[in-house]
């Protein structure tokens, strides 16, 4: 008889305590190239899905702000993920990180979609305008939105007080001394939280370019 | 370990390296009050506040509305029912293949959740005014899902929950199922979320089956109704491989 009763690995949105995020990624990244390299205590479909959860936000939403429709983001998202499954052999650990390999992946299969707009197989004439030109995987305007929702994913990711702080100096524009005001810090506790959010920042940005 | 400026051999008080957050500070465009002096003519302390004000500037271009929002459902189960068909042909395949079989995401379903909309609202009353005015005789619609094939198959249905004297039932009818080759047909409630889902039981021959529902089950979050194909492998988990899914208009 089947069990009742089981969790389903697929995805759940992200509730990961903010301080082990890191370190989270680095187990997620273990456990996948444990996987692939025939672990038989994980299912690859498992880990799979615990990489798509969580890395699947970041690649949609680069693929939304670089395709701007919600499908074609949709269906980029399905075609990177099914390459990072049929290809998951040719990750290689030493050489980058996980996500940079992702979006690695990413930005090839957005470079498909826009060459598919430039020379459509069918009638696929809505909002192609605004991509036009020489667009291979390394555009320029790419990597600049990959910079954007890495940095915007981290913002999010740093848990209060650091993402408070860090939304306050820049999407209000206050100086140090006034989020400490503000919030009921220390001014002293407000100027560590600024750097090391922006170490971590700086940090998530070398890991997301690191492509093997 | 909380350093609060580069430490090393060589510096003595009148060689302080800068304080790393007036460093972070100056690099946020703040007036801070640090050893200008030291500054320009230290690299490390230099180098710092450099790759400090490439992350700032880039924050700068960050707006709220870019925060990473999760790709709708769908994509996953097509991902899914990819990786599923990959393993059960066990063949290893290229970015072309990629792109030949890819799953279009786009209007699939929409006239039909449309449809189910109406076909809900419609049941809902009527069952509201059951509800009220008979004393349990006969079995009464609760909810009822259209059953569509996922890629791959072209089997199709549909799935009632009726209320019995017996407690809720599922009532699976399917047309169009395939061959089972050592195996079977099993029946399944996931939630919205897909983060849960709970097996009914198997489809009997000629594809209909009448499943009882456990008591309790918040049919509007386990709203999912999956058959997914299983073999004879012991293994009590959903083989990833399904054949037809609805929604029900709880």
């Amino acid at each position: 008889m089947s069990e009742p009763f089981r969790p389903a690995p697929l995805p759940l949105s992200p509730v990961d305590p903010p301080a082990a995020k890191t370190d989270a990624d680095q187990e997620i990244t273990e456990r996948f190239v444990a996987s692939v390299n025939g672990d038989p205590h994980i299912s690859a479909n498992d880990v799979f899905a615990e990489v798509y959860r969580r890395w699947s936000p970041l690649v949609f939403s680069v693929a939304r702000r670089a395709m701007n429709d919600e499908n074609e983001a949709g269906e980029v998202t399905q075609r990177v993920f099914i390459s990072a499954w049929r290809s998951r052999q040719g990750f290689n650990p030493t050489a980058g990180s996980l996500p940079g390999w992702l979006l690695g992946i990413t930005r090839r299969r957005i470079a498909d979609r826009w060459s598919e707009r430039k020379h459509p197989t069918s009638d696929t004439t809505d909002s192609v305008p605004e991509h036009t030109g020489d667009l291979g995987p390394h555009d320029p305007r790419v990597d600049q939105v990959i910079d954007q929702v890495v940095l915007a994913d981290e913002l999010d990711r740093l848990g209060p007080p650091p993402s408070d702080i860090l939304r306050l100096a820049f999407f209000e524009d206050l100086t140090h001394g006034e989020i400490a005001e503000r919030l009921s810090l220390p001014l002293g506790t407000v100027k560590s939280h600024i750097r090391r959010s922006l170490v971590r920042l700086r940090t998530r940005l070398e890991v997301a370019r690191d492509e093997p | 370990m909380n350093r609060n400026s580069f430490t090393g051999p060589g510096h003595d008080d009148r060689d302080q390296h800068c304080d790393l957050d007036d460093l972070a500070l100056l690099a946020m465009g703040e007036e801070v009050d640090l050893d200008t002096e030291h500054l320009a003519a230290c690299g490390q302390c230099r180098s710092e506040a450099a790759s400090l004000r490439r992350v700032v500037r880039t924050m700068r271009t960050v707006s709220p509305a870019d925060s990473p929002n999760a790709p709708p459902a769908n994509v996953w189960t097509a991902i899914q029912q990819q990786m599923a068909s990959d393993t059960s042909s066990d063949q290893e395949t290229g970015d072309a293949a990629v792109l030949a079989t890819v799953i279009p995401l786009r209007s699939r379903k929409a006239p039909w959740i449309a449809l189910a909309a109406v076909v809900g609202l419609f049941f809902g009353g009527i069952v509201g005014a059951s509800v009220i005015s008979t004393e349990t005789v006969a079995p009464s619609l609760v909810a009822q899902a259209a059953l569509e094939p996922l890629p791959g198959f072209t089997t199709s249905g549909t799935a009632q929950v009726e209320q019995t004297d017996a407690g809720e039932m599922l009532a699976v009818d399917l047309t169009g199922l395939p061959p089972a080759e050592d195996g079977y047909f099993e029946v399944w409630l996931i939630t919205s979320e897909s983060d849960s889902m709970i097996s009914l039981g198997a489809v009997g021959a000629g594809g209909s089956t009448r499943l009882p529902i456990p008591q309790g089950l918040a049919l509007d979050r386990y709203s999912m109704v999956d058959v997914s194909a299983e073999r004879f492998d012991g293994d009590a988990t959903h083989s990833t491989i399904s054949v037809v899914r609805g929604t029900l208009d709880t």
